[in-house]
């Protein structure tokens, strides 16, 4: 029986079907919590942001025009539900926390694929510098970047769930990537043919 | 469309940042506990903040979306664009433009008059025998007098831009020589120019005339006035003219080269005489330019009077015997006198003779006079 397209299903789960509405959860809640975690830097505050997420988007599947693809309408709403998060927050955290998420994740993934443990202390420098130069950004170009750089996304598909030009999304990774390249510079994690223009 | 990665290992690492810290087992209770307050969430809520647009592009943002853009004018349609607007503009306002580049360039008067003075000062040092009427006339000219924009249909408009930064140019020069004084005459013997821009020792200083006075510079004293001016500071340097005399006035407001000194519209004194008489070299400084000879030489004077020897001949054709001419030159180099002695004195050959040998030219000497016989052989 083949897969259902994410247009098939968010039809059926606006007639009313809930199973539908299920295997769209199952497909996107990865990426969303991915998302959400890059953006809130906390899982648990990042599943309650997924969690949210496919609530709202339930509730709101009667104004789901057609004219955008659902995961990008669904990635929409989770960057709207972090936003008000970050923007909620009392203070922000000063830097990454030798506990990050993000770093733990990423080292994990890096030493199951490479099986250096001894570069591991390393490797948790430049994640550190690496997110903290991520967290450095603004709103806007961190968000971008996450988008494009981290999910991979499509320029478009960003455009659109950031409700922009395309170039307007070019821009804000070029500037975001470039501004990076200077963080890690600044913290000895130069490379030497990796600066942007 | 394929973009370059300008920094591989940055995408590296930002590909390698996203990992979901989750087991399948606890991905599945997720979705459960999603799928169970949708159970109980109710379609239709009206939460529109998060449908909008989370991070909309602000003002200040650059965008290199194309579509966005204005579309891309090439060079020809600019070139285009500016020929139709240059068509569009009526003559009256080129005319008036023109004036308005002549009337702005009167008002800079004292600038015009330091680039005119700059020029000299740098063809005076580098040349050592410029001529006189290119170096009075091209030099300022590149300064001052910018040319108006060359069209097809304003030609006459241009020319008249044109003669008006020529006559501005005249007039800097009349002005900077009036506010200056000039030099004592033996000071500056290689450049017409410089001599002209050195002030005069005891000249009264005088008001500059108003720039649109008619009377200053006519457009027939304009175009003589570089020609006129390399004359008269030869004069000058010839020691001929009074050291407290205005020099400058002088030398630019002659009409013509061959003309005796006239004074000038502007000058606060008549122009002196040209005169040979040996008290006034007393008045002159001492230091004589060195490069003016007492005397011209014999080949100079030879080559002068070969010139002109055979129209002397033709005035002698048929006679049998030659006659003999005695040339005296003046210290400008001009003849003065010709004495005809011979078969042809006394007769219509007598001033056919002179006339002829009159036109001779040597160049300018230090002695009053110099005296040179010539056979006019047949």
């Amino acid at each position: 029986m083949p897969q259902k397209t994410d247009r098939e299903l968010f039809e059926a789960a606006r007639q009313g079907d809930a199973e539908a509405f299920g295997v769209l959860v199952r497909r996107h809640q990865k990426r969303i919590f991915r998302l959400a975690v890059h953006m809130l830097k906390d899982p648990a505050e990042a599943e309650d942001v997924t969690q949210d997420t496919f609530v709202r988007a339930y509730g709101a599947l009667a104004r789901f025009d057609g004219r955008s693809e659902p995961f990008t309408w669904i990635y929409r709403i989770a960057v709207n539900l972090s936003l008000n998060a970050i923007r909620s927050r009392k203070s922000r955290r000063a830097g990454p926390a030798a506990d990050d998420p993000r770093i733990e994740g990423q080292l994990v993934d890096r030493n199951a694929t490479s099986g250096d443990p001894a570069g591991s202390a390393s490797d948790r420098q430049l994640a550190a510098a690496l997110l903290d130069g991520i967290d450095s950004l603004s709103e806007t170009l961190r968000t971008t970047l996450i988008l494009v750089a981290v999910e991979g996304l499509s320029h478009g598909q960003a455009a659109e769930i950031l409700g922009c030009p395309e170039g307007t999304i070019a821009w804000r990774v070029h500037e975001a990537r470039r501004k990076l390249r200077l963080h890690l510079n600044e913290h000895g994690h130069g490379s030497e043919g990796g600066n942007d223009p | 469309m394929t973009r370059k990665d300008s920094d591989p290992e940055l995408s590296a690492l930002l590909q390698a940042l996203p990992v979901a810290s989750k087991t399948e087992d606890e991905w599945e209770a997720l979705a459960v506990r999603i799928e169970a307050r949708v159970a109980e969430a109710q379609q239709g809520g009206d939460d529109l903040a998060l449908l909008a647009a989370p991070l909309p592009p602000s003002g200040d943002e650059p965008s290199a979306d194309a579509s966005t853009r204005p579309p891309p004018r090439s060079l020809a349609e600019l070139a285009r664009e500016s020929l139709r607007a240059m068509a569009e503009q009526p003559e009256e306002d080129l005319a008036r433009d023109a004036l308005s580049v002549a009337s702005t360039q009167r008002a800079s008067q004292p600038v015009i008059a330091d680039s005119v003075r700059h020029a000299a000062a740098r063809i005076a040092v580098q040349a050592s025998t410029p001529p006189p009427v290119a170096s009075v006339a091209s030099s300022p000219t590149v300064h001052v007098a910018p040319a108006p924009e060359r069209r097809r249909s304003v030609a006459p408009w241009v020319g008249a831009g044109l003669g008006l930064g020529g006559l501005l140019i005249a007039l800097a020069i009349v002005l900077g020589a009036q506010l200056r004084q000039p030099a004592p005459v033996a000071e500056a013997p290689a450049s017409p120019i410089a001599a002209a821009d050195a002030p005069p020792p005891s000249a009264p200083e005088q008001p500059p005339p108003a720039p649109s006075d008619p009377e200053v510079l006519t457009p027939e004293q304009l175009g003589a006035g570089p020609t006129a001016g390399a004359a008269g500071a030869r004069a000058q340097a010839h020691g001929k003219t009074r050291p407290g005399a205005p020099a400058q006035s002088v030398a630019l407001a002659e009409p013509a080269p061959t003309a005796e000194p006239e004074p000038p519209a502007t000058a606060p004194a008549p122009a002196p005489k040209v005169t040979a008489d040996p008290d006034e070299k007393n008045l002159k400084p001492a230091a004589q330019p060195t490069d003016v000879p007492h005397k011209p030489s014999i080949g100079a004077a030879n080559a002068a009077i070969s010139a002109v020897l055979g129209s002397a001949r033709a005035c002698v054709a048929g006679h049998s015997e030659p006659s003999r001419a005695t040339l005296t030159f003046g210290s400008d180099g001009r003849v003065t006198a010709v004495a005809v002695a011979g078969p042809a004195a006394g007769t219509g050959a007598e001033g056919c003779i002179r006339s002829a040998l009159s036109k001779a030219r040597v160049e300018r000497f230090a002695s009053p006079s110099f005296t040179m016989s010539v056979t006019v052989r047949p």
